[in-house]
């Protein structure tokens, strides 16, 4: 597979930030977050921006303490940004644990069609036990048992997506057929706690596959477009080993900005409520710099996720004089690109072309 | 037997434009690849917006429908996740409700409240569910779920899983989330409820939208269906169109409706018919018979006979008498999901026989007689005449339009029938508010009826 040009750049968009104080430096009143007007906002801005795809997060509902205390169902949310967006890749997170695999799987077929080929999936692979607790059901820990669970969700909703040949639909007058009903399947897909029988509601996505997009070692890599690769350091990420087709990397950034360094903002930040370094690399320090990270990125992976502290903030820096920087090193989309298209993944054939 | 309710000269028809799940297009006439493209939904969503019509409403189905164990090849079959579609259209809309159907047997309620919560805080308060229960295992089996539900227990689930639901959407009050940055927590401390039910302990994801909370549609006609109606819902999907039974039904209903202590008005009323209309009356005519032949083909005609035959039956002209030879009631048949095992493709074939020999029916002739439906088919004008006298009648609320075609199916109907009923009083000439619930002319939502007394 030939490598695509330039690096993919992506951006969370949950909330007001990745820093759970990050509601407090936002341009706007808490009150209006969650409303169509700011999702439309961040969609238009992410676009006009340049970036090729914005990521939803997701987490059921726990106890908020002072912080931000709801959020959209990220597929549906998507699905709003489908209408009003004409180039920008659209990537929930989606948990296996405690999902309903036919939903699931006709969810995100259902919005790379609204889309027209611009949806990715974003494997969430750990159980939380706000879900679990949610949902009445025990809290699953085991890895293994998770890890299992995972590629049968995605098994499972990869066999649906091909269940329509692409010329399923025939709409021959003459034997009065609107499909050839052997081109469409059943998919019996036994897992390890359900059963599918199939087939999909609706046609095969226009990406043939929705891009799947997985923490790198997690499941088979024949499951896997995309791996997604975090690590505390630069050196570790850069070593870190992938077996999928094409590798993300996770980065957090806190930016200089409005005068203020980076450092100062997120100190500022922190007296509010402590944002604890994690799995992640996290840049924290002046965009020209982050321009230097992201481009020795880019000679190791097709793109990166990139997780403001403040959207606000950190994304108009981002905006302005990050991705400007990156100058040819960016693989900027336009209309009529699909997700594939910006990660440099060809579109598969149906397991049941014949 | 109920009086009849006393006339309602002021009384608006309200559409709903609705999207079976595989319903019968002319889908010779039309790409075929339309029925499955976001851009033919948008423009039927924005004819029906500016035909002022109250609310979108989806079907459900969660399995393809199958013919002797194949995908049901006849008609055009499967449609998109119904909110994906909905958030999708919700970005495009402005006015327009959008009921969903969706079902408790193969959800979770806490997945469903958050996603219906979704559509309606971004579509600014339009979202409804069409609240749907089954045991069918057949679908089930597209479910981790799905076949646990036992035909007694499907009630006890479907309450079960509506009162969940119902306390998230009422778990997090009005007015708790912060207006300014400078505000100590982002939401008052402790405003946001938890729901706990049974081994549940679930959070709500989303503030609620204009309109408080989605509204609640039931559709079917016993009477566990009306007294749920009566408790809980602002719409009801019916299939009563004949004037003195849909006269019956609706002072039923309405009555019921006043014994639980609720306005009359509070419920409103949507058979599912389809509008033919032409210049004249023959015209109109023509039209239905042209629309009925070219979705009744020989295939489909063929089907529902198969279906209680049990077996193949393309060596039968279906121009000619039904089978002269049982159904294979030893194989078992399987048509949108029913298994017949029981002796009922026997009686049913013999029923069907009999009626065909008194009437002079070839297979298509019975099968085109079963599958008659109330439509309205003739001029605008009179289209529109016997409309108003329907809901001055108190007999109906609204109709429940199918589309004759994608994507401009709802094109004649807003064209023509709105301006004939706008002219006689009877619809609206602009939306009453910015909410499904205002343009239905419904009670705000339950936790907000103090605040607006």
């Amino acid at each position: 597979m030939t490598r695509t040009t330039g690096l993919a750049v992506g951006i969370e968009i949950d909330g007001d930030g990745a820093h759970p104080a990050a509601w407090r430096c936002a341009d706007h009143p808490p009150d209006t977050l969650l409303t169509p007007a700011h999702l439309a906002e961040m969609g238009r801005r992410a676009e006009d921006a340049g970036f090729a795809f914005v990521t939803l997060a997701d987490a059921t509902a726990g106890d908020p303490g002072a912080g931000v205390a709801g959020r959209f169902d990220p597929v549906t949310a998507a699905s709003f940004l489908s209408a009003r967006t004409d180039a920008l890749g659209l990537v929930p997170l989606v948990a296996a644990a405690h999902a309903e695999p036919f939903h699931v799987s006709n969810q995100l077929s259902g919005l790379d069609h609204a889309s027209v080929g611009r949806a990715g999936w974003l494997l969430g692979t750990e159980a939380s036990a706000a879900r679990a607790a949610a949902h009445g059901v025990r809290h699953e820990t085991d890895a293994a048992v998770l890890a299992g669970e995972a590629a049968d969700v995605v098994d499972a909703a990869r066999r649906l997506w091909d269940s329509w040949q692409e010329d399923a639909i025939i709409a021959d007058e003459a034997s009065g057929r609107f499909i050839d009903a052997d081109r469409v399947h059943h998919v019996d897909f036994r897992g390890r706690s359900f059963a599918i029988r199939g087939p999909a509601l609706v046609p095969r996505p226009p990406q043939g596959q929705v891009p799947v997009l997985a923490p790198a070692g997690t499941l088979p890599p024949d499951l896997v477009d995309v791996d997604v690769v975090a690590a505390p350091s630069l050196d570790d990420l850069l070593g870190a080993p992938t077996r999928a087709p094409r590798a993300l990397a996770e980065v957090e950034v806190v930016l200089d900005a409005g005068g203020t360094p980076a450092a100062e903002r997120l100190a500022a930040l922190n007296r509010h409520t402590p944002w604890r370094p994690g799995h992640r690399l996290r840049h924290v320090g002046g965009p020209a710099r982050l321009v230097g990270v992201l481009r020795r990125l880019a000679d190791r992976f097709d793109a990166v996720r990139l997780i403001p502290a403040v959207l606000d903030v950190d994304g108009a820096v981002l905006a302005d004089q990050v991705l400007p920087g990156l100058g040819h090193h960016l693989r900027r989309p336009v209309p009529g690109d699909t997700l594939r298209d910006q990660l440099g993944l060809e579109r598969p054939a149906g397991r049941y072309a014949s | 037997m109920a009086a009849p309710e006393p006339a309602r000269p002021h009384a608006r028809l309200h559409l709903a434009g609705f999207f079976g799940f595989g319903p019968a297009y002319v889908w010779s006439e039309a790409d075929p690849h339309v029925y499955y493209d976001f851009a033919a939904w948008r423009r039927l969503a924005a004819a029906a917006e500016r035909g002022l019509f109250s609310t979108l409403f989806l079907g459900d189905s969660q399995r393809l429908r199958e013919h002797l164990g194949r995908v049901t090849d006849h008609s055009v079959t499967g449609r998109p996740d119904q909110l994906v579609l909905f958030a999708h259209l919700a970005a495009v809309t402005e006015r327009i409700g959008l009921v969903a159907t969706l079902n408790t047997t193969f959800s979770d309620p806490v997945d469903l409240a958050r996603r219906l919560s979704t559509v309606d805080v971004l579509s600014g308060g339009r979202a409804g569910w069409n609240v749907v229960t089954t045991d069918n295992d057949w679908t089930g089996e597209n479910f981790r779920r799905g076949g646990d539900v036992t035909h007694d227990d499907r009630y006890r689930y479907a309450e079960e899983h509506l009162a969940t639901v119902e306390a998230l959407w009422s778990a997090w009050p009005d007015g708790v989330t912060a207006a300014s940055a400078d505000a100590a927590s982002w939401s008052v401390p402790g405003a946001i409820g938890e729901v706990v039910r049974g081994a549940r302990r679930a959070r709500p994801s989303l503030p609620p939208s204009p309109q408080g909370r989605p509204v609640l549609f039931q559709a079917g006609e016993s009477p566990e269906g009306r007294e749920f109606a009566a408790r809980h819902a602002q719409g009801i999907f019916s299939r009563y169109l004949r004037f003195d039974e849909a006269l019956d039904f609706a002072t039923d209903v309405r009555a019921r409706l006043v014994r639980r202590g609720r306005p009359a008005d509070d419920v409103k009323i949507f058979p599912a018919t389809r509008v033919i209309l032409g210049d004249t009356d023959a015209e109109a005519r023509d039209k239905a018979r042209w629309f009925r032949d070219r979705t009744w083909s020989d295939r489909r005609v063929r089907a529902v006979v198969e279906a209680v035959w049990g077996h193949d039956l393309s060596d039968h002209d279906v121009d000619g008498p039904l089978p002269a030879h049982d159904p294979v009631s030893a194989v078992q048949t399987i048509t949108h999901g029913v298994v017949n095992t029981s002796d009922r493709p026997r009686r049913t074939a013999a029923a069907w026989r009999d009626l065909a020999a008194q009437r002079g029916f070839s297979m298509r002739d019975l099968v085109l007689h079963l599958n008659e439906s109330i439509e309205f088919v003739g001029t605008p004008s009179a289209v529109a005449d016997e409309l108003a006298r329907s809901v001055r009648a108190g007999a109906i609320d609204g109709l429940n339009l199918q589309p004759n075609a994608v994507p401009d199916g709802f094109d004649d109907v807003v064209a023509r029938l709105v301006p004939a009923l706008q002219d006689r009083g009877v619809y609206r000439t602009a939306y009453e508010g910015t909410t499904l619930r205002e343009n239905l002319g419904v009670l705000p939502a339950p936790t907000r009826l103090g605040a607006t007394a």
